[in-house]
């Protein structure tokens, strides 16, 4: 379809990402910062976005800026935290309604895109610190939200087993910080800690709507003048690297008062080749990220050993973990079930409808890419990150050429790592 | 026979077709979409364990929890299961039960109209015996226990019981371990037979789609249906909750809470209205830009957890505040209060304007979607409405209609609170 995709280097690590389609009745901007993760700042990096999403120097409360999105016709602002190989990413985003909807024919997405940039350039600063009262409701935000992660289970299992997974490295440290390091936080270090984050974070612009003559306008009237004079320190950094497989399997058990376990087994490569991100991509579609993967079709469906069971590939880190949800008196013929469906790939015992349906649903899957403004964002962000630019249709090219011979290479490679489990204690 | 359902104020539109076999089919052609998206659905959710057809005497009572059972056994035929037949087109599909409907969907963007055989074909091929209901028990069982471990799913399901003496809507979708055990291959055709006519169907598709070819499509795979006058009954609703708290423990680290009103139930345009209205009044009583969030949020009694919902089906209709509080008795105080202050005040015109024109840009955000706008237009078929019906409703809402609204349906009389404790408190 027709999709266009341009991206300006606007200084030294700041990029302006374009995108158009022209169906699209919306407009979407999102700012990613992306830093090193590191113990000592992640809790200090992780209060950011909850600081300046939610007011900036001209809507200095809350509730004013809130008003204001309403008043765009309930545009919206938004803020996340993303851990993406060894580093940290801090986002910002914004998206609206295209002006030609506006009852007025108001201009939205000027203003949205004015806002979204104060946010991020012009915040409440009073005397070198953020504002005490509000920075205070934000550090308690984060607080609590590094207290809720335990609320979601599947999650939770699936972040406590990153520490036992990718020990030693930075990819172990919660892209939230630990809450020791949330409360110790105080309204003139944020500030300080904002202006070096500005300073030396690589920083994605991105831009998704309907017309190039919107991306012109936002890039030339807003985001340009916004960043003239802003000074920057900004070094390359290594974003991420292929974590070493252990010696020996490790094994954790986590004990918490729940019904259904969890259990999170993580394979690493063993050779230091880098295998292509698309035949794991692939791979990982066979194994367990389909529903028609061997593990969805063999150890939920056939056994019923679990009621999820499936697999995500880290290309940053070279890791594919498989989450279960099962129950503790299950757990071992599970594991033990994974184990053999992963030695079954690695046997050749993959078929040809396995490799097909699996190319399927990854390739349908990249092309309803270009319907959705943030997928797009997305998309482009993380292969960008990842230093491997490709568009979706370029990335199926890519898929379609894998064959068994590529899968089974890569499954050879793959070995045990770590085994973690999240149970009730049995007393 | 077809009908294209229009709309001036989006110039927006979409196709009806009253298909021959009894089916309603909607069909919404969005040019320059590389995907579509098909829901097909029945009016039948888990609050249906009630029924009677031209077939039966008297009213039949099934277990709680069959709905959704139902929508996991389908998938499986006698030779095959869906998704193995969707691997073959690439489809992303799934399916969903929720208290009155359950839907079958999938997501494509090459394929289309293999998928769409497909999505037909099983869902009008039910196959059920003793042992493939037998086996389905240990995956159902499993789902039942992953949500009894979901403080979310538990703190609205404590407030429901809370609300309603008799309403279905108080059981869990899935029902119980107890409950599906009484599952027998019989009692699934007898709901299926009921529920799964065409005639009270909706086939909804939006996206990279063609009319012609949809309706080809249909024409092949679509069996006649006889319409057998399907009724659905609730045991009687009392106006009155059942109790005004509920409480108990799970691993949290922060209390969570949902504060519940129960109001009357309402149907077709008259429960659009209430809907769209009382989301106004919610937004205005305690959204992110009213004078009450601020207060709570600064006094640290809420955080940004906090959400606001309206939550209405057939027989019953709450509106429901939720989030995390480390003091909810204060949270619940002070909404109270503020339904007292505004009922005597009214609100703020500024914050009316600026709440309708959000909703609106909301409106507009669904129509950006193959997924939204086929949803739409599925959930408002069940209704008897069009897609487009709120859109110029909310265009059209006064203050007054809200201070009607406000005073018929946040009454503290009928308020309930759940509240999950951390294990340890």
């Amino acid at each position: 379809m027709s999709v266009s995709y341009e991206r300006i280097e606007i200084s030294n690590g700041i990029y302006f990402n374009s995108l158009q389609n022209a169906p699209l009745k919306t407009n979407s901007m999102t700012i990613h910062l992306t830093a090193p993760l590191q113990s000592e700042t992640a809790a200090k990096t992780a209060v950011l976005p909850f600081y300046l999403s939610d007011t900036n120097n001209t809507y200095r409360t809350e509730k004013a800026l809130a008003l204001k999105l309403q008043q765009l016709y309930g545009a919206n602002l938004g803020d996340g935290t993303l851990k993406l190989g060894d580093s940290q990413n801090i986002q910002l985003a914004a998206s609206c309604i295209n002006n030609k909807y506006a009852f007025d024919n108001e201009d939205v997405t000027g203003e949205l895109g004015k806002i979204l940039f104060d946010c991020l350039l012009n915040p409440y600063v009073v005397e070198e610190a953020f504002e005490e009262k509000i920075f205070g409701l934000k550090k308690r935000e984060l607080e609590d939200s590094i207290l809720s992660e335990i609320n979601d289970k599947r999650p939770y299992a699936f972040k406590r087993a990153g520490k036992v997974i990718f020990e030693g490295e930075p990819a172990a440290i919660s892209n939230q910080g630990e809450l020791p390091d949330a409360q110790a936080l105080n309204a003139r270090d944020a500030y300080s800690h904002y202006l070096k984050k500005i300073s030396e974070s690589a920083i994605e612009i991105s831009f998704a709507g309907q017309s190039e003559d919107d991306a012109k306008r936002v890039l030339e009237t807003i985001v340009k003048p916004a960043f003239s004079s802003l000074s920057r320190s900004y070094k390359e950094f290594t974003k991420f690297k292929k974590s070493p497989l252990k010696p020996e399997p490790k094994r954790v058990v986590e004990y918490l008062d729940i019904a259904q376990s969890k259990m999170v087994m993580a394979f690493k490569h063993k050779t230091n080749e880098k295998i292509p991100s698309h035949v794991m991509s692939l791979l990982n579609a066979v194994i367990g990220a389909t529903p028609s993967s061997k593990l969805f079709m063999n150890v939920r469906e056939k056994l019923s050993l679990c009621y999820y069971c499936s697999s995500t590939y880290n290309d940053f880190k070279g890791c594919l973990a498989i989450d279960s949800g099962v129950e503790g008196k299950n757990a071992a013929r599970a594991e033990e079930e994974i184990i053999r469906q992963i030695s079954l790939t690695k046997k050749g015992e993959i078929s040809s409808d396995e490799i097909d349906n699996a190319k399927r649903q990854i390739i349908n899957s990249a092309r309803t890419i270009n319907d959705s403004p943030s997928a797009m964002i997305s998309w482009y962000f993380t292969k960008n990150f990842a230093n491997e630019i490709e568009s979706p249709e370029e990335r199926i090219i890519k898929i379609q050429s894998v064959n068994k011979t590529d899968l089974v290479n890569a499954a050879n490679t793959l070995e045990l790592d770590s085994v973690y489990l999240l149970t009730k204690e049995e007393k | 026979m077809r009908q294209v359902i229009e709309n001036r104020r989006t110039n927006e539109s979409y196709i009806k077709i009253t298909h021959d076999s009894g089916l309603d089919i909607y069909i919404k052609p969005m040019e320059n979409y590389s995907s579509a998206y098909a829901l097909f659905g029945t009016k039948y959710g888990s609050i249906n364990n009630r029924f009677k057809t031209d077939d039966d005497p008297d009213f039949v009572d099934v277990p709680d929890g069959i709905a959704h059972y139902l929508e996991h056994k389908l998938f499986e035929n006698e030779d095959c299961d869906a998704f193995a037949r969707y691997a073959k087109t690439g489809a992303s599909a799934n399916a969903y039960t929720s208290f009155d409907r359950t839907a079958y969907l999938f997501s494509a963007a090459e394929n289309i109209y293999d998928s769409l055989e497909i999505l037909l074909d099983f869902v009008q091929d039910p196959y059920f015996t003793v042992e493939t209901v037998a086996k389905e028990q240990g995956i159902i069982g499993q789902e039942i226990r992953m949500y009894d471990d979901d403080p979310n799913w538990r703190v609205i399901f404590n407030m429901l019981k809370c609300l309603y003496h008799n309403h279905p809507v108080k059981i869990d979708i899935a029902g119980t371990v107890e409950s599906i055990a009484k599952i027998t291959p019989e009692l699934l055709y007898k709901c299926y037979g009921a529920f799964y006519n065409l005639n009270n169907m909706v086939l909804s598709i939006a996206g990279n789609v063609d009319e012609e070819k949809v309706i080809a499509v249909c024409d092949k795979y679509l069996k006649k249906n006889v319409d057998k006058k399907l009724t659905t009954s609730f045991a009687p609703e009392p106006t009155a909750i059942v109790s005004a708290d509920i409480e108990m423990t799970s691993e949290v680290s922060i209390p969570m809470f949902n504060l519940g009103y129960k109001a009357e139930p309402e149907y077709g345009y008259a429960k659009l209205k209430a809907e769209a209205e009382t989301n106004i009044i919610l937004e205005l009583l305690c959204g992110s830009s009213s004078d009450l969030y601020e207060k709570m949020y600064n006094s640290e009694l809420i955080n940004s957890q906090f959400s606001t919902e309206v939550f209405d089906g057939p027989g019953y209709f709450c509106s429901i505040i939720g989030g995390e509080s480390r003091n909810p008795n204060a949270v619940r105080d002070m909404i109270n209060a503020e339904i007292a202050r505004a009922l005597t005040e009214g609100f703020d015109m500024t914050a009316f304007e600026a709440s309708k024109k959000a909703y609106y840009g909301s409106l507009i955000w669904d129509l950006n979607r193959a997924e939204s706008y086929a949803s739409n237009m599925l959930v408002s078929a069940f209704d008897g409405l069009t897609a487009f019906d709120l859109i110029d409703l909310v265009a059209g809402i006064t203050i007054d209609d809200i201070k009607k609204r406000l005073e018929r349906q946040f009454d503290p009389e009928k308020c309930a609170l759940s509240v999950v404790n951390p294990i340890s408190s």
